[in-house]
């Protein structure tokens, strides 16, 4: 790492990504504050998808993605600061790199962690500049909360091996090129010690995607079925039955991926709503809105101080967990204030406010659910962080094979 | 003091619990909403049975029941999420009944050939913004500054689009002739819409909480049933808990307005505060306990949570119902509303 | 359904609110302040009516008010104010008499409970036994005709003016722990009793007890040898939904109404006028509604004849959890001035919301707590697998 001696000054690096920004990015004030990020048409949503990834590609060829990560992989190899000024500055533009950019910031620590050399330098450029896009196939219909129970087996013949089960919640599925997986390679040991972690071509025989409806009626999540689909022994990623390490820093990486939010907080539109209405006046809703507000600046405080013990190389000061927990119940907050600002009209009608607050509503779900549930969450931190005794029932070190199920 | 269904109350719960686990599966629902939110043969068969004129006189055509009797018929209904605006239209019938005058319109509403609606909010400028049933009623009961008025007309058959895929539209009421009984008979009328409405709320949130012991009876996670985990259960005894006491508040409502207690419209407003935020606490929390099958259409737990949401939300903001239910507790504000801001 | 008294029902609630108006002072409900709840002129006039019995049957020898009737009476005492804790236990103490006692301990006990005469206590809690109640681990062991005692209790509310504990003892650890305990009646000045005083963060006070070597006849046993949970489930039908609890919030929501209309904020205004202020009462004055509800229906239930039980649970977990809110919010609502206690001669109103919000807290924990007693609904109303 270049920390010690700068190419270049933060404030001389500021500038120019803030020239690059200016010359090829849209400003955001040009947006719609009140898009709903919501394709329910499936054409509409592939679309998305390819600008993202175009724009991630466009990202990486001005040598503005993976700025911290090691040069010999694709990164910049610089400071961690730039990550931070890059991200500061791009909030102000319309574009974001979208699915690519969040299976970047999660599989790519995974790699860089446990993949073989080899795999690094296969792997880590084609992530960043998008060239390849991958999708996640953990949860299965009976593990999801508890996803190690998992049971898409994968049995070894010689050189490969051949998969056979059913994945589920697989964002993007039926757009991605490859696919980081977990299976089960050990139906003898306890459920943690059998699993391996694969990256898999979804274009290889066998794999078949197909598409679940939401609440929202949007499309984003899919069911993927394996049927005799066979992946060399050479994409494991890290040891044979002990994917579950790997998977748990995706995982950890994909609670405060989740848990960061949105660009633009809630209660900037909750507010022109509340001004709109005349309910800013109401002081009710305006202490409820205060509330919102400390709210949000405190969870942002805690993912600052997170990413900055990160950059820093030390231990974060708080479980990165309470980052997802606390932005799911200011998603629940802000959705219901968002229908009660609206009343009657939140109800119903196409302007996009309306569809802007239904969407606040339901959206308080994908945080709460998606990405390990609330309860999860709250166990592992009554365990982690408090050092609270597990809950009674779990057979933890069972051969998997003999768990009920 | 009787807490509990009476014997004939009790038979007629029955009566509708067969109907509509028969005729109101959740794909009637859905298929419902896929159109304009409403189901015309599933109002056929309920007019089969007598319901749309069950609590009208018998000189009308109706069946002389009582409103317990129809707050029953709501409960079930509401459990069933039925696209019938069956409150509305007993609500508007009764209120055009009270009125008088009006006994063939009446007899074609306890028949259930005609299908009436009450707009929840006074019309602005000629026009009743997101009636319920709006986009398929014939007639609109409109509540006004000096009581209720009645406006026919044909509907239009489309929704706008909303959070429960309900049949809301706006309606032109310019056509509009005044009901006798003046304020007495509005207040009755949404009253009666506050507390009907309250147990259809508890009737949802029942279901949604008998939807999601169920799953956590099935599901297994951790080697367990979900169902054993203490935060589960405390979740949806917490529910069930509140959805109870809404039972009993929204039922007590029920009884004062029906029995003319002086305290009725008070306690039909604080039935339906109560049991909406009962029902999306417990829709809340069972879709929460879903995990991400919760999230996805295929599971019906999301129909429970979206109704839950819009029902109450058609008479508008709730904090207008608090300040109502405060007027009336604590007299008038003094103040102004901006001066009210020191909080 | 129907939400209306019977016309004796009626009468009595008249009565109960003269009685109330006539006996009931500012002095009684002080009474508290010294850390006893109890204020014994009140409780004697009570006595006098043949109130303190009401719920148990008049073939039982008590009061036989119809449940309907003790719901009037539980409700107006707390609307008032009342201290009520006194009758709750003697409700509870005789019922348990009534329904398991020896003659002899229902013809010489039962009448001065009644009367107002001698006080009860209860004996279930011990320092590692609290909500696990059927885990009690003093002892009682078998000498002739007699028991030999030795073990702690907590949370003896009462025990240093009462003149009886009825004490939940273990007769035989060898077998589960639901089947090896047994009841005895103990008269509190039985050699061997030690009861310390144990300070709460509220006014009251409670106590431990210690029972040292404490010999006792066998005619103080309470029901079967090993078969004290038995006499547990009629204390626990008594105590929850009937007993008292299920108003505490009136008189914390008429203070907060009070301070809202009367006193001035800098700006010249009267908190009543604040919409947020008006929509945080009317929150409460719902749940008092809510709260209303489940009494009536645990009295609807009795009154049948019915048992209940998980109808007493969701009525004390909504009463007691609502009651704490209110009384966070109203403290707040009083800002600096919410802080003075009765001790302060300006206190608001005595001091009355903020010696509630002290008190609160606890009528989550006595007689069940809310974790409890959201397992029994969970179990029982849900039918979710049981766990403990």
């Amino acid at each position: 790492m270049a920390e010690d001696q700068p190419v270049e000054s933060p404030e001389e690096f500021r500038t120019r990504v803030a020239a690059w920004y200016a010359a090829n990015a849209t400003p955001r004030q040009e947006t719609d504050p009140w898009a709903v990020n919501l394709q329910t048409d499936p054409a509409e949503a592939a679309k998305h998808f390819e600008t993202s990834r175009q724009w991630q590609a466009k990202l990486a060829d001005a040598g503005l993605m993976g700025l911290a990560w090691p040069a010999e992989y694709g990164g910049g190899g610089g400071p961690g600061w730039m990550t931070r000024i890059e991200r500061e500055i791009s909030r102000d533009y319309e574009e974001y790199t979208g699915f690519a950019g969040a299976t970047t910031a999660m599989l790519g620590p995974a790699l860089l962690r446990h993949a073989s050399e080899e795999q690094k330098q296969t792997f880590l450029p084609a992530l960043l500049s998008a060239r390849l896009t991958f999708c996640q196939l953990f949860s299965e219909p009976g593990a999801g909360s508890d996803l190690a129970s998992l049971g898409t087996r994968a049995v070894r013949d010689g050189d490969e091996f051949v998969l056979n089960g059913q994945k589920v919640w697989n964002s993007a599925a039926q757009f991605c090129d490859w696919a980081f997986v977990l299976v089960r390679t050990d139906p003898d040991a306890p459920k943690h010690r059998g699993i391996t972690f694969l990256l898999l071509d979804m274009k290889s025989p066998g794999v078949e995607v197909r598409p679940l409806v939401q609440i929202n009626r949007a499309t984003h999540f899919n069911e993927v079925f394996l049927t005799d689909v066979r992946v060399p022994v050479a994409n494991v990623i890290g040891e044979i039955n002990e994917g579950w390490s790997v998977a748990r820093t995706v995982l950890a990486n994909e609670a405060a991926f989740i848990g960061g939010g949105p660009k633009a907080p809630a209660s900037d539109n909750l507010r022109s709503l509340a001004r709109e209405s005349g309910a800013d006046k109401h002081p009710v809703l305006r202490q409820s809105l205060a509330d919102l507000i400390t709210r949000e600046r405190v969870v942002g405080w805690m993912g600052e101080q997170i990413q900055a013990a990160i950059r820093r190389g030390e231990m974060p000061p708080m479980d990165p967990g309470l980052i997802k927990l606390m932005t799911a119940d200011i998603r629940a907050r802000s959705g219901t204030l968002a229908m009660e600002l609206r009343g009657a009209a939140g109800l119903a009608g196409d302007e996009p406010e309306t569809f802007w607050a239904q969407s606040e509503l339901v959206g308080r779900f994908a945080i709460s659910i998606g990405g390990g549930t609330n309860e999860v969450l709250r166990n592992n931190l009554g365990e982690r962080a408090l050092g609270l005794p597990r809950e009674p029932g779990f057979s933890k070190d069972q051969p998997w094979k003999d768990i009920p199920r | 003091m009787r807490t509990r269904l009476s014997d004939d109350e009790l038979a007629v719960r029955d009566a509708f619990q067969s109907f509509f686990q028969n005729e109101c599966s959740p794909a009637v629902v859905r298929a419902a909403a896929e159109d304009t939110g409403f189901d015309p043969h599933l109002w056929e068969a309920l007019a089969a049975m007598g319901a749309p004129g069950m609590a009208l006189a018998e000189s009308v055509g109706g069946a002389e029941a009582t409103l317990s009797d129809l707050a029953v018929v709501a409960e079930v209904a509401g459990a069933h999420l039925a696209p019938v605006p069956l409150i509305e239209h007993a609500v508007a019938a009764r209120a055009i009944h009270r009125a008088g005058g009006h006994d063939d319109l009446v007899g074609e509403l306890a028949a259930g050939t005609k299908l009436a609606t009450l707009a929840l909010r006074p019309p602005i400028d000629q026009t009743a913004r997101l009636v319920p049933a709006g986009a398929v009623a014939d007639v609109v009961v409109v509540p006004t500054v000096d009581g209720l008025m009645v406006s026919e007309g044909t509907p239009s058959k489309l929704r706008i689009p909303n959070t429960a895929d309900l049949p809301l539209a706006d309606r032109d009421v310019s056509n509009a002739a005044p009901l006798s009984g003046g304020t007495t008979n509005r207040e009755q009328a949404l009253d009666e819409w506050r507390a009907l409405t309250a147990v259809a709320y508890v009737g949802l949130a029942r279901q949604a909480i008998e939807i999601g012991v169920n799953y956590a009876k099935e599901r297994t996670q951790f080697d367990v049933l979900i169902g054993t985990f203490q935060a589960l259960q405390h979740g949806y005894a917490d529910a069930a808990t509140q959805v109870e006491g809404g039972r009993l508040l929204a039922y007590r409502a029920v009884w004062a307005l029906e029995t003319g207690q002086p305290d009725g419209s008070r306690l039909a407003g604080m039935a339906l505060l109560f049991a909406a935020q009962a029902a999306r606490f417990a829709t809340d929390r069972s879709l929460q306990y879903h995990g991400g099958y919760g999230f996805s259409e295929e599971y019906d737990i999301q129909l429970f949570h979206r109704h839950a949401t819009a029902w109450t939300l058609q008479l508008g903001e709730p904090a207008l119902e608090y300040a109502r239910l405060a007027d009336a507790e604590f007299g008038a504000r003094t103040v102004s509303a901006d001066q009210g801001g020191a909080a | 359904m129907d939400f209306s008294f019977p016309p004796q029902a009626e009468t009595f609630r008249s009565e109960v609110q003269a009685f109330l108006a006539e006996h009931l002072n500012e002095d009684m409900i002080r009474a508290t302040h010294d850390g006893t709840i109890h204020a014994p002129a009140l409780h004697a006039a009570m006595a006098d009516r043949g109130w303190l019995s009401g719920p148990v049957p008049a073939e039982l020898g008590g009061g036989g008010r119809s449940a309907l009737e003790s719901v009037v009476l539980n409700e107006e005492m707390q609307l008032a104010r009342a201290p009520i804790d006194a009758m709750a236990v003697t409700i509870v103490v005789a019922a348990i008499l009534l329904e398991h006692a020896n003659d002899t301990v229902k013809e010489t006990v039962v009448p001065r409970l009644l009367d107002g005469t001698a006080l009860g206590c209860f004996g279930y809690t011990e320092p590692e036994s609290g909500s696990d109640v059927a885990a009690a681990a003093t002892k009682a062991v078998r000498d002739g005709d007699e028991w030999v005692i030795n073990g702690a209790k907590m949370w003896t509310t009462m025990a240093h003016i009462a003149d009886y504990v009825i004490l939940l003892t273990r007769t035989d650890p060898e077998v589960p722990k639901h089947k090896g305990l047994t009841f005895f009646l103990v008269p509190l000045d039985t050699p061997g009793i030690e009861i310390r005083p144990v300070p709460t963060m509220a006014t009251e006070r409670s106590n431990a007890t210690f029972y040292d070597d404490v010999r006792l006849s066998d005619q103080w046993r309470i029901g079967e040898v090993n078969g004290g949970w038995a006499v547990m489930k009629t204390a626990l039908k008594y105590e929850r939904g009937i007993a008292g609890g299920q108003f505490p919030s009136p008189p914390v929501i008429d203070a907060a109404v009070d301070w809202a209309r009367t006193h001035v904020r800098p700006d010249g205004t009267h908190p009543i006028d604040d919409p947020a202020v008006r929509e945080r009462l009317m929150r409460a004055l719902i749940d008092v509604e809510v709260c209303r509800g489940f009494a009536y229906h645990c009295a609807d239930l009795a009154n049948e004849g019915a048992m209940f039980g998980v109808e007493g649970s969701m009525t004390k977990l909504f009463a007691s959890e609502s009651y704490k809110r209110h009384c966070r919010d109203f403290h707040d609502l009083m800002g600096a001035e919410g802080l003075l206690t009765h001790e302060a001669v300006d206190a608001h109103l005595g001091g009355r919301i903020e010696e509630n919000l002290r008190h609160s807290p606890v009528t989550a924990i006595y007689g069940g707590t809310s974790e409890i007693n959201r397992n029994l609904v969970a179990e029982v109303h849900l039918g979710l697998p049981r766990i403990r």
